[in-house]
């Protein structure tokens, strides 16, 4: 299993990806948002979960993504996943 | 034979069911029609499928019912279909919708009482669907919020069968303001509790098909309901309903298979007892060329719906992917089957009465299954995003599925619904599947199935190209607004699938004297490739010729159209009147 990223790290990852599916910049993806607000639907999750995993290393329930909606809950919720292994 | 048969197997709903042309059986065409015409239920019908327990079908074992296998089910509840599509939708799959949910999410005393109900053939109605929103469930609007410990009920469903006689409903309700995923839940609600002043039946809605399923709406007027109707935590609704729809959109093309079988059954028969030109109908090349390409086409549908319900069973985590294939591709092939058929029957398919007015009801009762409870388009939209994942991971190395996903006799193991999955993690065994059969016939290359071969590496080629293109596809062709190009790579991935099913449900009963054949199968993937629109024209001879003498051999036998090739109920047909 790679390290466990940085939560700086896995934030910017994930801000990278989610810009690059909004076509926007990742600085104008706001970690405390809502990633619906953005347009990103339920779906997407799914999307984000296997990019995630491949990246990661570690297979991911995609219901993650819902529960977690913004990009810094998301973040945390990933650490604590990864150290929780 | 003096063994009695199982009073709850399908041969016995059948007898119940009894000869479909006999103008004196209280539920046969006849009775069926006078009830279509008057917009009602077949009241006999319903009766009969109490005495017989069908409420029992949509319960599982564990729960006390008889719901075991989905193949099962399909096949009774198909024998429904065959009969009349308004009672296999009024009485029973509209109930079945409902209780998914429930074996999916709810509670042991959420399932008990849904389980009584059922069992003791009572309706219980399941309320999605807002006029205003469609399929896009994360947008409904209807209002279920706590105060207390009770929920609040607001808003309005316009579209639910059986709502004004059901015990119960399985509301599709938002619990809690916002956007995002976890903001609904599905709620079931004692109707026979409720508060009368606080509920409101609007008029039923008038239908072009399935005239006789009551189809109407109910508005809540800040209706207090108790809180431990919630199926599983509150926000899990989007979820539930995702994994329940795993289970239904493969249940439902497979029931409503049936409509076609009779559709076939009735265009034959007329067609045997038509004289035209000299000669019956049935004797022109093309009105046998017509009845072998659907008969190809039945074949196809059940092989791929089958393979699909016995997936859920075995390979829960990818039923995502397969169901939604189902409801793609199983829906448009009945529709246009039924239209061709409409071609044979010439003007006799527009009339409401005769021997053959059963038909222009099964071409209306049959459009819902194309929109009814999840568009098609639904199930390209589940597959698009899962696309990449299968091209890095099922695609790249693939993985057969097990090999009694095909045997249609093997026991299966009872439906896991815990085990539903939002995603099948980029797994395709259906596809492994593929390309395991593929290799298997090349390590033993014989004539009979060189052009099989052809045709199946022509398959994996194209899944070589799919896998390439899937990996690709930027993360704006994912979605809803995605291309039509991209589209059709779903389209592809669907196709072989299907593909794979036909060529296992061969390989797999290789001891069955027609399924066994590979003219079926030649068959089957000629007519998948005209669905697609890559192919066109009739079968070739031969194999339109071994087709259409098992047609003929099974309608004189009275049997299923299907891959079982059942007895049905009431024996050997009375030929058609001649007009």
């Amino acid at each position: 299993m790679p390290p466990i990223p940085s939560a700086d790290a896995l934030s910017a990852w994930l801000s990278e990806r989610i810009a690059t599916y909004v076509q926007r910049k990742p600085a104008d993806i706001r970690a405390d948002v809502p990633l619906a607000e953005y347009g990103l639907d339920s779906v997407y999750a799914l999307t984000l979960a296997g990019d995630l995993e491949d990246h990661l290393g570690m297979s991911l329930d995609p219901t993650l993504m819902w529960d977690h909606p913004t990009i810094a809950g998301l973040t945390q919720a990933l650490l604590q996943v990864m150290t929780s292994v | 034979m003096t063994t009695p048969i199982d009073p709850t197997s399908v041969e016995a709903l059948e007898q119940r069911l009894g000869d479909p042309w006999d103008d004196t059986n209280p539920v046969g065409f006849s009775q069926v029609l006078g009830a279509d015409e008057r917009g009602e239920l077949l009241d006999a019908g319903e009766r009969m499928l109490d005495a017989y327990g069908l409420g029992a079908e949509f319960v599982p074992v564990s729960e006390g019912g008889r719901m075991a296998g989905l193949d099962r089910l399909i096949d009774l509840m198909r024998a429904v279909f065959r009969r009349d599509p308004c009672l296999g939708l009024g009485y029973g799959a509209s109930s079945l919708i409902a209780a998914v949910n429930v074996w999916t999410a709810g509670s042991a005393p959420q399932r008990r009482t849904v389980a009584d109900l059922l069992l003791r053939n009572r309706k219980l109605a399941c309320g999605y669907y807002e006029l205003a929103h469609g399929n896009d469930l994360t947008r409904a609007e209807f209002e279920a919020l706590p105060a207390g410990d009770i929920l609040r009920l607001s808003g309005t469903k316009q579209v639910i069968s059986n709502i004004h006689r059901a015990d119960a409903v399985v509301l599709f309700a938002r619990t809690q303001a916002g956007t995002g995923s976890r903001n609904h839940s599905q709620v079931l609600v004692d109707l026979t509790r409720v508060p009368a002043d606080r509920v409101k039946h609007l008029p039923r809605f008038r239908t072009a098909g399935m005239r006789g399923v009551p189809l109407g709406g109910v508005t809540f007027q800040d209706c207090p309901v108790p809180a431990d109707g919630v199926l599983g935590t509150p926000g899990q609704g989007l979820e539930t309903a995702l994994k329940s729809f795993q289970v239904t959109r493969v249940a439902l093309p497979g029931m409503f298979l049936g409509i076609v079988d009779t559709g076939l059954r009735t265009t034959l028969r007329a067609s045997l007892g038509r004289t035209l030109y000299g000669r019956t109908v049935a004797d022109l090349p093309q009105t046998r060329s017509v009845l072998a390409d659907t008969f190809a086409d039945l074949l196809l549908c059940d092989a791929f719906t089958t393979a699909a319900a016995r997936g859920v069973h075995l390979l829960p985590r990818e039923a995502s992917l397969t169901t939604a294939a189902v409801k793609y591709l199983v829906p448009r092939v009945l529709m246009d089957a039924m239209g061709r058929l409409s071609t044979v029957l010439g003007a006799r398919f527009y009339l409401r009465d005769g021997d053959t007015a059963v038909f222009q009801k099964l071409l209306r009762d049959l459009q819902p299954v194309g929109f009814g409870h999840l568009a098609r388009v639904a199930g390209q939209m589940t597959l698009l995003p899962q696309l990449p994942l299968l091209a890095r991971r099922g695609w790249a190395q693939p993985m057969p599925a097990p090999a009694d996903l095909f045997r249609l006799d093997a026991p299966l193991p009872p439906l896991p619904f815990d085990k539903l999955a939002l995603s099948g993690g980029g797994q395709d065994g259906l596809t492994g599947s593929l390309l395991e059969g593929l290799e298997a016939l090349n390590a033993h290359p014989t004539e009979e199935t060189r052009e099989l071969r052809g045709r199946l590496e022509s398959f994996a080629r194209e899944l070589e190209v799919l896998r390439r293109e899937a990996a690709a596809l930027p993360p704006r062709e994912l979605t809803a607004s995605a291309s039509p190009a991209s589209y059709d790579l779903t389209t592809k991935a669907i196709t072989l699938m299907a593909a794979s099913a036909c060529l296992n449900v061969w390989r797999q009963q290789a001891h069955d004297p027609f399924l066994g054949d590979p003219a079926w199968l030649l068959a089957a993937l000629h007519r998948l490739e005209v669905w697609r629109e890559r192919a066109q024209g009739p079968l070739p001879e031969g194999i339109r010729t071994r087709l259409f003498t098992e047609l003929l051999a099974r309608h004189e036998d009275a049997r299923a159209f299907d891959l079982t090739r059942k007895p049905l109920g009431g024996g050997r047909p009375s030929p058609a009147s001649t007009p």
